[in-house]
C-alpha cells in the first residue's frame, strides 16, 4: 500500500470521527482522567515511600510515560483492527478485506486506524517532558537519537503484542478474553521489573519482551546501568513486529483453509 | 471464451469432533479427531465472458463457499479452479482487479460518509485514472438511478438504494466478472424488482459476466440466462432456465383457499388436492406453457366463489424444485447429477 | 410470585456465564497477575522501608481481598443498560410487570454469583498457595461479610447512576473511563487509604468509592476501630445514592417518553 493511499484512508476515518465530534471530545476528557489516576496512584505511593526499587517519582513518571506513549502510538495502528478481528470473522466481514488488490494486513490497519489515542499521547507527553526536566539526563546527540529509536522500537513492540491477539483469533476465533488478559499484563511494566521474581524478569525479557519498551531504555538513559547490550534495545522492536506480522499472515492462510 | 473454469472442485471444512455424554465436553476439548464436511463436492462448470449465471440452492448448499473460492478468499481442498486463466488463491491480488464482489448482507461502503466517498477510496485502491473514474461514476449514477442519493451518508439510505451503491462500487474498476452473494436478500418486492432490472441491464450494456447466488428462483428468472442448481455440495442441474422448466414440467404453484364454511369437495382439472382441512384446502396447480391465466380462471369458476375468505399463492420452493429435478432425473437421463 | 421471577432472572444470567466457560481460566489468571504485581511492589517497598511503615503479610492479604472484591462489584450494570439501549431491548424490558431496577439487580446478582464460584474462590485458593493470606479475627468476620454486601449494593447504585447519566450523554465511553479513574484511586484497590497523604485521604473518606475495596479489606484486617459505625455510614451512602438514582430515574423516564422511546 502506498503512503498516499494510507493518507487517503486517514482522511476518510477523520471525517467519520468528525461526525461524532462531541463523543470524541468527551471521550478524550475521560481517558485523560483515567490515565491521570494511574499516575496519581504511583505518586501517592512514592509520596509515602520515596523510592520503589531505588526509582524516585520523576523516574517512575518517565517509565510510565514511555509505556503509555509507545502504547498509544502502536495501538493507533493495531488496536482496532486486531481487536475487531474476532467479530469480523464471526460475521464473515473479514472476506471484504480479502477481495481487494492490496495486502489484507495493511488494508485492515489502514481502514481501522484509530485517532482515539490523542488523549493518551497528550497526557503521556506532558508527563514525559515534566519528568525529563526534573531528571538529570545528559542530552547529547547520541542520547537523543537513542531515545527516538527506543520510542519507535517500543511502539513496534506494543503494536506487535496487539497483532498477536489478532493472530490468536485467526487460529482460534475467540480472542476477547486474550485481549482482556493482555491489558492486565501490559501494566506490569509500569514498575521497574527488578521488583519481580527472577522467572518473571526472564519472561519479560526473552518471552514477552515488554521490558524492552521502557525498562531497558530507562536503565540506560537514567544512568542506572551501563551495560553495552542496552544499546541494542532499538533493534528488538522491528524484529518483534516483523515476527508478529509473519505469524499473522500464517493465520490468514489458516483462515483461508490452505492448511487442510 | 471461458472466463471461469472449474473441474471436480472440492471444499472440505474440518471441525473438531464433538462428543456427547457425561464426559463429552472434556473429550471434545482433548480429542484430536476431526469431522470433515464437504461444502462443495466435486463440482465442474465453466462460464464464458459476458454470461449471466444464477447459482441456486437451499441454505447450506455450498453457494457462498463456491463464491469464496472463485474470489480467492478460500483455498479449495481438491480440484482445478481458474478465473481469467489464473488460480484465484495464488494470484489473489491480480484476480481482485478482474472481479467485482457484492455481498448481500455485508456492506463495503463507509457507513457514516456519503456514497461518493466510498467510490473515491475505491478509485485510489484500484488506481483508476481520473477520466475513467469520472466517466464510470457518471455512467452508473445514470444506469442505477443513484443521482438522488450519492451525496447522502450511507446510513440514511434504504436497503435497496444501498444495494445499488454496492453494485456500482463493485463495477467501478471495470471488472470482467461480477460476483453477487444473495444480492436481493431482505429487500422488499419493488426494490428486488429494481435490482434485478439493473443487473440485467448492466450485464447487457457492459458485457460484464455475472454470477449470483440466491435461494430465490425469481432472481435467476429475471437476471440470468443460465442456472446451476446445487444441493448438498453437488450440482443437480446446469442449463438454461427454460430448459429447467421443461425438464421439471414447469414451476407449479401451490394455492391455499380458505372458505367461510366448508364447501365440501372441490376438484380442479389442472390441480391436485394436497391437503384438505375442510374450510382450508391446498392445491398444487400444474403449470402448462402458455396458460398463465388458467389458475385464476379455474378458481373464479368454482360455484362457491363467493364463500372464499382468503387465497394464498406460493411458488414452489427451491427444495421442491430440487426434489422434482431429482425425480425427473431418474426417468430422464438428460439431466446429470 | 414476583420474587420467583427475579430469582429466575438471576439464574438466567448465572447460566449465561456458564456457556462462556473457556474464559474462566483466563479470568483467574488475570486476577493472579494483578495480585502478583501488587504483591511484588509491596515486597519491594517492604524490603527498603522500616517495618513499622509496612507489614508485608498484611499488604498481601489486602491485595488479595481488594482484587477479589472488585470481581463482586455490580458497577457494570450500566454496560448492560447501554447495550439494551443500543439494541432497543430496553422497551420490552420496561414493559415487563416487574420493577426494572430490581430486575437489573438480580441480573447482576446472577453474574456476581458466577464470579464468586468460578473466579473469586479459585483465585483466592491459588493466592493462598502462592502468597499466603492472613485469617481475620473472629469479631471482624461479621462486619466483613456485611461490608461485602454493602460493596455490592453501593457498586450497583453507582453503576445505575452512571447508566442514568448516560441517558443525557448518550454514550458510556467517557463515563466508563471517568468511573475507572475514580475507582482506581478512591476505592483503594491498590494503595490503601492509610498510605494516602492527608489531602487525598480526606477526599477519599468523603466519597463512597472507599466502600468498594478499601473498607472491606480494612475491616478484614482489623484496621478499623469501629467497623459498625463505618458500615452505618455506608448505609447512609446507599440511601443517598438510592434517592439520587430515583430522582434521576423519573427524569430519565420523562425524557425517554419525550424522545418517543
Amino acid at each position: 500500500m502506498s503512503v498516499k493511499l494510507f493518507f487517503h484512508f486517514l482522511k476518510i476515518i477523520m471525517r467519520t470521527r468528525m461526525e461524532y465530534r462531541a463523543d470524541f471530545l468527551l471521550g478524550m476528557v475521560g481517558q485523560i482522567l483515567g490515565y491521570a489516576a494511574n499516575y496519581l496512584i504511583v505518586w501517592l505511593l512514592l509520596n509515602r515511600f520515596t523510592l520503589i526499587e531505588g526509582w524516585a517519582w520523576p523516574e517512575m513518571a518517565f517509565l510510565i510515560s514511555v509505556n503509555v506513549l509507545t502504547y498509544a502510538i502502536g495501538a493507533s495502528f493495531t488496536y482496532s483492527p486486531m481487536l475487531s478481528l474476532e467479530q469480523l470473522i464471526i460475521k464473515g466481514d473479514l472476506d471484504k478485506y480479502l477481495i481487494k488488490p492490496i495486502n489484507p494486513f495493511t488494508y485492515l490497519i489502514a481502514s481501522f486506524f484509530n485517532f482515539g489515542y490523542i488523549a493518551h499521547i497528550l497526557i503521556s507527553v506532558v508527563l514525559l517532558i515534566w519528568s525529563l526536566r526534573n531528571l538529570d539526563v545528559h542530552w547529547g546527540v547520541f542520547e537523543s537519537i537513542y531515545f527516538m529509536f527506543t520510542l519507535l522500537s517500543g511502539s513496534m513492540l506494543q503494536a506487535g503484542g496487539l497483532i498477536l491477539i489478532g493472530s490468536w483469533s485467526l487460529y482460534f476465533m475467540k480472542s476477547q478474553f486474550m485481549g482482556d488478559l493482555y491489558f492486565k499484563i501490559k501494566d506490569v511494566i509500569n514498575y521497574p521489573i527488578s521488583a519481580y521474581t527472577a522467572v518473571i524478569q526472564i519472561v519479560l525479557t526473552w518471552i514477552m519482551p515488554l521490558a524492552f519498551i521502557n525498562y531497558f531504555p530507562a536503565l540506560y538513559l537514567l544512568d542506572k546501568a551501563d551495560n553495552i547490550a542496552l544499546l541494542l534495545v532499538p533493534v528488538i522492536g522491528p524484529l518483534f513486529l516483523l515476527l508478529t506480522i509473519f505469524i499473522w499472515h500464517r493465520g490468514i492462510h489458516q483462515y483461508q483453509g490452505a492448511g487442510s | 471464451m471461458a472466463i471461469i473454469q472449474i473441474n471436480q472442485l472440492v471444499k472440505e471444512y474440518r471441525t473438531n469432533k464433538r462428543f456427547t455424554g457425561p464426559f463429552g465436553l472434556i473429550k471434545s476439548l482433548l480429542s484430536t479427531e476431526y469431522v470433515n464436511t464437504r461444502a462443495v463436492d466435486g463440482i465442474s462448470f465453466s462460464i464464458d465472458s459476458g454470461e449471466s449465471v444464477g447459482y441456486l440452492g437451499p441454505n447450506g448448499a455450498g453457494k457462498s463457499t463456491m463464491i469464496k473460492m472463485l474470489t480467492g478468499i478460500l483455498v479449495p481442498t481438491a480440484g482445478d479452479i481458474q478465473v481469467d486463466g489464473k488460480i484465484p488463491y495464488r494470484h489473489r491480488k491480480e484476480i481482485a482487479r478482474k472481479i467485482g464482489v457484492v455481498f448481500g448482507q455485508r456492506s463495503q461502503l463507509w457507513w457514516d460518509l456519503p456514497v461518493v466517498d466510498s467510490f473515491e477510496l475505491h478509485k485510489h485502491i484500484y488506481n483508476i485514472s481520473d477520466s475513467d473514474y469520472n466517466s464510470r461514476v457518471q455512467q452508473y449514477i445514470e444506469l442505477l438511478d443513484m443521482g438522488s442519493f450519492v451525496n447522502k451518508p450511507v446510513r440514511q439510505l434504504s436497503l435497496g438504494q444501498r444495494m445499488r451503491a454496492e453494485i456500482a462500487l463493485a463495477l467501478l474498476h471495470n471488472p470482467e466478472i461480477l460476483f453477487l452473494d444473495e444480492p436481493t436478500i431482505g429487500l422488499d418486492v419493488i426494490a428486488k424488482h429494481n435490482i434485478r432490472t439493473f443487473l440485467r441491464q448492466v450485464n447487457q450494456e457492459t458485457n460484464v459476466a455475472i454470477m449470483l447466488t440466491t435461494h430465490d428462483l425469481k432472481d435467476i428468472e429475471e437476471i440470468c440466462d443460465r442456472i446451476i442448481i446445487v444441493n448438498h455440495g453437488k450440482s443437480v442441474f446446469d442449463g438454461d432456465v427454460h430448459h429447467l422448466k421443461r425438464e421439471i414440467g414447469g414451476i407449479n404453484k401451490q394455492v391455499t383457499i380458505e372458505f367461510h364454511i366448508d364447501p365440501g369437495e372441490i376438484a380442479f382439472p389442472n390441480a391436485l388436492l394436497i391437503r384438505d382441512e375442510g374450510v382450508r384446502k391446498k392445491y398444487e396447480f400444474i403449470h402448462h406453457e402458455g396458460e398463465e391465466n388458467s389458475l385464476m380462471r379455474s378458481i373464479m369458476s368454482i360455484p362457491n366463489v363467493d364463500q372464499i375468505k382468503d387465497i394464498s399463492i406460493e411458488d414452489m420452493s427451491i427444495e421442491e424444485i430440487i426434489h422434482k429435478a431429482f425425480v425427473n432425473l431418474n426417468q430422464n437421463s438428460k439431466i446429470r447429477v | 410470585m414476583t420474587m420467583r421471577a427475579y430469582l429466575a432472572y438471576c439464574g438466567k444470567s448465572f447460566s449465561k456465564h456458564i456457556s462462556y466457560r473457556s474464559e474462566v481460566w483466563l479470568r483467574i489468571i488475570g486476577n493472579i497477575v494483578i495480585m502478583f504485581i501488587q504483591v511484588s511492589i509491596w515486597k519491594s517497598l517492604a524490603a527498603s522501608s522500616p517495618s513499622h511503615m509496612l507489614n508485608i503479610s498484611e499488604m498481601v492479604t489486602y491485595s488479595v481481598i481488594t482484587t477479589s472484591v472488585m470481581n463482586l462489584l455490580m458497577t457494570r450494570v450500566y454496560q448492560s443498560i447501554d447495550s439494551k439501549l443500543q439494541s432497543g431491548d430496553i422497551c420490552s424490558d420496561l414493559q415487563k410487570p416487574i420493577s426494572y431496577p430490581w430486575y437489573l439487580f438480580f441480573e447482576q446478582l446472577g453474574t456476581v454469583g458466577f464470579q464468586l464460584l468460578f473466579n473469586v474462590v479459585p483465585s483466592i485458593l491459588i493466592a493462598l498457595l502462592l502468597f499466603g493470606i492472613q485469617l481475620p479475627e473472629a469479631s471482624n468476620l461479621l462486619p466483613f461479610l456485611i461490608s461485602l454486601f454493602l460493596a455490592m449494593i453501593i457498586s450497583f447504585l453507582i453503576g445505575y447512576l452512571v447508566a442514568l447519566i448516560a441517558f443525557w450523554f448518550l454514550t458510556t465511553f467517557a463515563l466508563n473511563w471517568t468511573l475507572g479513574a475514580l475507582m482506581t484511586v478512591f476505592s483503594g484497590v491498590f494503595v490503601p487509604i492509610w498510605f494516602f497523604n492527608p489531602f487525598w485521604a480526606e477526599l477519599a473518606n468523603m466519597l463512597p468509592f472507599q466502600y468498594l475495596g478499601y473498607i472491606p479489606s480494612a475491616i478484614y484486617l482489623g484496621k478499623i476501630e469501629q467497623p459498625y459505625l463505618i458500615l452505618l455510614q455506608g448505609c447512609g451512602w446507599a440511601a443517598t445514592l438510592l434517592l439520587v438514582v430515583n430522582l434521576l430515574w423519573w427524569k430519565a423516564i420523562k425524557r425517554l417518553i419525550v424522545q418517543g422511546g
